[in-house]
């Protein structure tokens, strides 16, 4: 008998020891140090990855379909008008110090983003709510007009001042997600530091050593616990792209999420890397703006004639590697709203010879007496090789002179916020997958980020009108007009290419890929290896 | 009458002929084979730099992004860049950035640090002591986020076409010299220091001397003084004082391009192209091999004839 | 000896007030401040963020409570990473530094050194000439090169070494060694050059005179006197090491204070930028009079009074 027993508590010992090697580690690269842990006021991809796993929104994204689908609410039902909606919230959801997740912290969230003095940079995505925009701007001292109402502890519904059919996207983002309120009135701004924070998502932070690593682990109290597979998710803060493949190759890294370009043509040829590869579209655009203003880009024939003289598919080709896709319109593929402009003939593809005949239509034949110009970008290596492959061709194609020049990117925003240069590089992301995001916010004519100074009252009418309206064709239709008018009938500006997402993953690693809000790692596994 | 031949010999015999101290240093330095090295080297890279448009085989634009990384052959005896420019081409070009970088660079630290020393050694008194304060407060403050302060400055203050203004002429100026002058300016701006120190010590030795009294006593004053008599004396030293640090300038120039805050593209600058391709080490080896060969050549080239120059003008060497 | 010491702490303050005046005044006058981002924010916003940081105070007023607070080493907050403070980021990220940056420069002296005394000892031999050569390599190989090319040969290849980041001694050799290399080659080339020249002083003459070996008066009497120039290259060495581990930070994902002197001026992070600007120059005054310290050691000739 005592043998038995014996050999039983070995066979236990051994089944643990066995069980605890079994402990599914992910070796994962932030690539920085993420600056603020806080769902309010994060702005950047770092953070909202980190986000991601540690705190649950109402909504989410289907990693394959991009659609809506809950998380931490069950359902939602809008009103007729579209102006009314009620989320209906799971009741057993709790933070990792006991307590449970509430609709009165989704209200505290909502109004602490939009507090003035909290100083989010992603309120604006919230102002389609009833009262936001003026308790945001400061014009209402008091929040208790914000369109955001607790109803009960498992019930929260929102009054918006337009009806918006992408509302539950907004919900879901990370802005809205509820906090633990006792935590972080009595922490303020420290209440993210890994000794106060309490998170209610699919791991929890274990570890943070600054500028060195963090490690999350899995939380046992999480409500699909049991669909989590990876254990612990260690994470590197490595910033050098080509230390991070090189830890990769090592099999230091589980994934690399930014392999160099400078590298693809060595990975696609070997026969181990090219397989681990994965290419996909990533929703933002990579575009060149005019000043809209500025001589001599105020002339739409001198516009053209630049648009013209930009061959996309050998940047894609020879320059970027990675499987980018030509753009002729701002909308990228994936986000509702998104026009094919090189299908539809919409903007200028590459022409040498349309280009100089724009050129000399616009009285500088064959580039006589054209001034020089500057093409500004933000201090990078990649948006260099971009610029001087890109003002190459314009210097040989229209024989003129274009001086490239690169600025600090704070320097470089305050330039093309006061007086933007006459060409100048920036790119744009998604927040949400609707074209407002980015026809309507980025070049409406009132709008703060509209650097090229493109001033049509036509474009804005039709942008706004597509935001008000709510049967999608109609408004597929709006912001096809819009792009016209912009890209081409206009050429306010150059769209380039639409990004790719490039990454290398272990073939152990079994995973998949989210084109918004940060990789769903509670979604994934590990295989013995 | 025998005896007076024997002296005459004799004297022959022991009192050497009168050399000047640079020929003496010149038959030192030719002796030193490492030095002469140096000199060749450095001679070398001075002719390519200035004879660069008829030595490259290509100009440093040309070039067709199709060749990108294309793998060094006939044509392209070390490959192309990622543009499908030459490399071989571009490095003979750099050498006039990196070059001009380590000249200029060194010329204006020197004038800023060697007319800031006299003037401080010359003075005396309270003025030398406050100036000679304010240097010893400068060395301890960080030069990386100088320089980095300074460039932003100038990038962002700099970089219009504004015809007319002296603001549009320095960045049209700067512009025409592929966005070299600012780097110049702020090399100079963050390297004289030291040569401050040596040239007020120098002067106030100097300063001293017999002949200054002379030159005092018959009425010399002020910037006659300065310029006529003390500055030929320390100008030997100060001079060698500065090409040693000649190539310190050069990694100067190279980590400036490193941290992008170097010439703009698409200049060629060793420095630049060693950032370019360290990222791409491992798929294209020789796109840092040969920007990094050549820092390195052109270092040790300097280092040598340094060196060489140093100890050829040294008074204590007896061999 | 103690009242020189008092005196150059003495010494730090105005360094500390001439360097944070001209930092302040420089990084206030570069366009662009920390809230100015992609997606331009409302007014208000900023407003609110200006006042929390007391952004919208003269700047006079800013200078004075920023060394107010210096004094009493309360740094403030950083703007860039709201749930630090610059106390949290300095006690947390200066410590990587200090032991990279010690360590390279252990490398740098007691590589350096020894190399050195071999080349005069044995001045002209094939052991000379072996040893300048290396020490003229690692003058000339800069750390963006050298950093990468170790790792390939050492971490990827043979694996000796971790590819990279931190955390055990190990993780130190390969970074320490790419950023002391240089200085390891100054001071070699120094103590050669030094020693040589004490070699040919009198008092040496004298001891070969008397019979003393050569290897005795070598490292006896010549070294110590030789050693006096060399460590004039001490404190610059210290600064370039501090400077040039901003480099070798980021090739080896190191997380010490590097980093910050460079992204502390594109956040405009005004404290971060003031603070690691003023703990440098504190440093090197620290060394700069450690140095000095060792020169009386060394030299009984110098006494301080």
């Amino acid at each position: 008998m005592k043998k038995v027993w014996l050999l039983g508590l070995i066979l236990t010992l051994l089944i643990g020891v066995l069980a605890v090697g079994q402990v599914k580690t992910l070796y994962w690269n932030l690539g920085t140090e993420p600056p603020s842990l806080d769902p309010n006021t994060a702005t950047d991809t770092t953070s909202i990855q980190v986000l991601q796993a540690l705190f649950v929104g109402l909504t989410d994204f289907d990693d394959a379909t991009m659609a809506v689908v809950p998380e931490l609410a069950m359902h939602w039902e809008a009103s007729e008008d579209g102006l009314t909606w009620t989320f209906y919230l799971r009741d057993d959801v709790y933070w990792t110090d006991g307590t449970p997740v509430t609709a009165q912290q989704v209200e505290y969230s909502v109004k602490r983003t939009l507090n003035p003095a909290t100083g989010s940079s992603y309120a604006f995505v919230l102002w389609m709510i009833d009262g936001a925009e003026a308790y945001n701007t400061g014009e209402v001292e008091s929040a208790d007009g914000v369109g955001v109402k607790a109803l009960g502890d498992y019930r929260v519904r929102f009054t918006l001042n337009q009806s918006a059919g992408y509302f539950p996207a907004i919900a879901g983002m990370w802005v809205c997600r509820p906090l633990p309120i006792t935590v972080v009135e009595e922490y303020g701004d420290a209440w993210t530091n890994a000794e106060n924070i309490v998170t209610n998502g699919a791991y929890k932070l274990g570890e943070w050593v600054h500028e060195d690593h963090m490690i999350l682990y899995k939380s046992e109290t999480f409500y699909d616990a049991d669909k989590t597979n990876i254990h612990v998710v260690y994470c590197y803060m490595i910033e050098e792209a080509s230390t991070a493949m090189t830890m990769y190759e090592a099999g230091d890294l589980d994934a690399d999420e930014n392999p160099p370009l400078e590298d693809m043509d060595r990975i696609k040829a070997d026969p181990v890397l090219s397989a681990e590869l994965h290419t996909a579209p990533d929703l933002c655009t990579y575009y060149y703006g005019f000043n809209n203003e500025k001589a001599p880009f105020d002339n739409p024939l001198v516009r053209k004639a630049f648009a013209s003289a930009i061959d996309r598919q050998s940047l894609i080709d020879y320059i970027l590697k990675g499987g980018q896709k030509p753009a002729q319109t701002f909308v990228c593929p994936g986000i509702f709203g998104y026009i094919d402009g090189v299908a539809e003939g919409i903007g200028y593809p590459y022409d040498p010879e349309v280009a100089k005949q724009f050129l000399a239509d616009a009285g500088y034949p064959n580039g006589e007496g054209f001034p020089e110009v500057t093409l500004m970008h933000n201090t990078s290596e990649g948006h260099s090789k971009i610029a001087q492959f890109i003002g190459q061709s314009f210097m040989d194609t229209l024989n003129v002179t274009v001086n490239i020049v690169n600025q600090e990117w704070k320097v470089y925003l305050a330039t093309c916020r006061e007086d933007a240069p006459q060409i100048y590089r920036m790119g744009w992301c998604a927040d949400y997958p609707d074209a407002n995001n980015w026809v309507n916010e980025v070049f409406n004519s009132e709008s703060g980020s509209n650097y090229a100074n493109y001033n049509s009252p036509d474009f804005d009418a039709l942008v706004e009108q597509a935001a008000r309206e709510s049967d999608p064709a109609v408004r597929l239709d709006l912001y096809r007009q819009a792009e016209t008018l912009m890209c081409d009938t206009d050429a306010g500006i150059v769209p380039i290419y639409f990004y790719t997402m490039v990454k290398l993953t272990k073939p152990y690693v079994v995973r998949t890929y989210a084109a918004l809000g940060g990789e769903h790692w509670e979604q994934w596994d590990i295989l013995p290896h | 009458m025998g005896m007076e031949r024997r002296v005459r010999r004799a004297e022959k015999q022991r009192v050497p002929k009168p050399r000047s101290l640079l020929h003496d240093a010149m038959r030192r330095l030719i002796r030193n084979k490492a030095a002469i090295v140096g000199g060749f080297l450095v001679f070398s890279l001075v002719v390519l730099a200035i004879g660069a448009n008829w030595i490259a085989p290509y100009g440093y634009t040309d070039g067709h992004v199709r060749d990108n990384y294309m793998a060094a052959n006939a044509s392209h005896l070390i490959g192309c860049d990622f543009m499908g420019r030459d490399v071989l081409s571009r490095l003979i070009y750099g050498a006039r950035v990196s070059l001009a970088a380590a000249f200029v660079g060194a010329l204006t630290s020197f004038l800023i640090g060697v007319i800031y020393g006299l003037v401080s050694g010359y003075f005396g008194g309270k003025t030398d002591n406050g100036m000679m304060r304010f240097v010893d407060i400068m060395f301890a403050f960080p030069t990386l986020l100088l320089i980095i302060l300074l460039m932003v400055y100038f990038k962002s203050t700099f970089s219009v076409i504004e015809p007319g203004t002296f603001r549009g002429f320095l960045s049209s100026l700067d512009r025409s010299m592929g966005g070299m002058l600012f780097i110049f300016i702020g090399i100079g701006i963050t390297s004289w220091l030291g040569m401050a120190r040596l040239i007020r010590a120098m002067t106030l030795s100097v300063r001293e001397k017999e002949y200054m009294e002379a030159a005092r006593a018959i009425g010399a004053s002020g910037p006659r003084l300065i310029f006529h008599h003390i500055f030929p004396n320390i100008l030997g030293p100060a001079i060698v004082s500065q090409a040693l640090q000649i190539p310190g300038f050069i990694l100067y120039e190279a980590f400036l391009s490193f941290i992008g805050l170097g010439v703009n593209p698409p200049t060629p600058s060793w420095g630049a192209m060693l950032n370019e391709g360290y990222i791409g080490m491992r798929s294209h080896f020789n796109l840092v091999l040969w920007p990094a060969i050549a820092i390195s050549v052109t270092l040790f080239a300097f280092n040598f004839l340094g060196d060489g120059v140093r100890d050829a003008f040294d008074p204590r060497q007896t061999r | 000896m103690f009242e020189f010491v008092v005196r150059r702490l003495l010494w730090l303050i105005p360094v500390i007030f001439v360097v944070s005046i001209i930092t302040f005044v420089l990084m206030h006058s570069i366009p662009g401040g920390p809230f100015d981002a992609e997606k331009a924010l409302p007014q208000a916003i900023i407003d609110n963020l200006n006042a929390k940081y007391h952004l919208d105070d003269p700047l006079w007023k800013q200078y004075v409570d920023y060394m107010w607070g210096f004094v009493r080493f309360d740094l403030g907050p950083s703007i860039a990473y709201r749930s630090r403070t610059v106390n949290d980021i300095l006690a947390q990220q200066w410590p990587v530094t200090a032991m990279l940056g010690l360590a390279s420069f252990a490398i740098a002296v007691f590589g350096g050194i020894p190399l050195g005394i071999i080349s005069a000892v044995k001045q002209n031999s094939l052991a000379d000439y072996t040893s300048m050569g290396i020490s003229m390599l690692g003058l000339s190989i800069p750390n963006m090169a050298l950093g990468p090319l170790l790792i390939w040969v050492f971490a990827l290849n043979l694996k000796w070494f971790p590819v990279a980041t931190w955390g055990s001694p190990i993780h130190v050799v390969l970074p320490a060694i790419t950023l002391g290399t240089a200085y390891m080659a100054s001071f070699a080339r120094l103590t050669r050059a030094s020693m040589l020249q004490v070699v040919r002083e009198d008092y040496i003459q004298t001891a070969r005179a008397k019979g003393v070996r050569h290897t005795t008066v070598m490292l006896k009497h010549a070294l110590r006197n030789a050693l006096i120039p060399v460590s004039t290259i001490a404190g610059p060495s210290f600064a370039g090491i501090m400077t040039g581990s901003m480099i070798v930070e980021r090739i080896f994902a190191i997380p010490g204070i590097g980093k910050y002197y460079v992204t502390s001026v594109g956040n405009r992070d005004y404290p971060v930028i003031m603070a690691t600007t003023l703990v440098f120059a504190i440093a090197v005054v620290l060394m700069n009079m450690l140095v000095d310290v060792s020169y009386g050691i060394l030299d009984p000739r110098i006494r301080y009074n």
